[in-house]
């Protein structure tokens, strides 16, 4: 990959000179070349405006999945349930976050973290998936 | 004002999408004619019509007032993934709508989206194909999730201490520490990332 020739920090051992470089200046691109792209994160996360909910984490029974007490969670109430997809379900009257696993006899919603407990949802009880989860949004 | 010109447009956006994400609103003409330097509100208006054409803003429904489009939230995207795996190393070398922008993006002109390309930082949550938000900043500091510049190569680690001197963190143990003989360049910060669960 070329250097690039944009505006960077340079951290030097104690007592070398500071080494400054010239911003280019150019459309769009703040660093030559390397930066042709464009990309709207809200136009690329959200398919379905009307309905697309963002949901915060709480907890962490989904860390295994990359999924952290805080995240934001982009949810698709439009989007298909596929088998495996993270989902935001309602169990007992209350908004879980689980990964929704298809079994031969019912729904098995896994957490993610060791020491948080599985959810078994057999024929005939009542199980609402609220959302697909499309998306999470990581601050750091 | 002197002729149209792209590259000066360019830094006059950059400069209205930091206002905007500070102010969220759209200056008037002569806030506009104030913050670039123009001698009247006429030219602020035509850099407003060339900003529309261009489609980054649209008018309000009252047709009155500006507001931002589509294009007006774009921010640059690297075209190639960011390693965050072991650089290559070469020989001698809500009341109102929720925007993930405004979430995830503090100064629009300082910030670039780079995809993220191997395993090097799955311990801190960071996996192949993550898209990370970077702020480009000469300012960095241990613990900061940073990328670098090594070896003409991106990379993205942990900038941490060691006997006094800034190295790169992997977090998977799989990987070494970096410790760069020579200068090691900060291109910017991480401060944020978004992840696909599902296409």
């Amino acid at each position: 990959m070329p250097r690039l020739s944009a505006e960077t920090g340079v951290i030097l051992p104690p007592g070398q000179p500071l080494l400054d470089r010239a911003v280019p200046a150019g459309f769009p691109s703040p660093a030559a070349d390397y930066f042709e792209m464009r990309l709207s994160l809200d136009e690329h996360l959200i398919s379905h405006r009307e309905a697309t909910f963002f949901v915060r984490v709480s907890g962490n029974s989904m860390t295994g999945f990359g999924i952290h007490d805080g995240d934001l969670l982009v949810v698709d109430r439009a989007l298909d349930l596929a088998d495996r997809s993270i989902v935001v379900a309602v169990v007992d009257g209350e908004f879980v976050v689980k990964q929704f696993c298809r079994l031969p006899d019912g729904v098995l919603l896994r957490s993610g973290a060791p020491g948080h407990r599985d959810i078994l949802v057999e024929e005939g009880q009542e199980l609402q998936v609220w959302g697909v989860v499309r998306w999470s949004i990581h601050k750091l | 004002m002197p002729a149209a010109n792209p590259a000066r447009d360019a830094d006059y956006l950059d400069r209205l999408r930091d206002y905007y994400a500070e102010n969220r609103h759209i200056p008037s003409f002569q806030r506009i004619a104030e913050l670039m330097g123009f001698a009247s509100k006429a030219a602020a208006s035509k850099l407003m019509d060339r900003l529309a054409a261009a489609g980054f803003f649209e008018r309000a429904p009252d047709d009155a007032t500006w507001v931002p489009a589509e294009r007006f939230f774009e921010r640059p995207l690297a075209e190639a993934a960011v390693r965050a795996g072991a650089p290559d190393m070469i020989e001698g070398g809500q009341g109102e709508l929720f925007l993930v922008d405004r979430y995830l993006v503090r100064q629009p002109s300082r910030t670039v989206m780079v995809p993220v390309k191997g395993d090097s930082m799955c311990d801190a949550g960071i996996y192949d194909g993550d898209i990370v938000v970077v702020e480009r900043t000469k300012a960095a500091k241990a613990g900061d999730f940073v990328v670098a510049i090594v070896d003409n190569e991106f990379t993205l680690k942990e900038l941490a201490l060691e006997q006094g001197r800034f190295v790169l963190k992997p977090h998977n143990p799989a990987y070494p520490v970096i410790r760069p003989r020579g200068e090691l360049e900060i291109f910017g910060v991480v401060t944020g990332l978004v992840r696909r669960y599902r296409s």
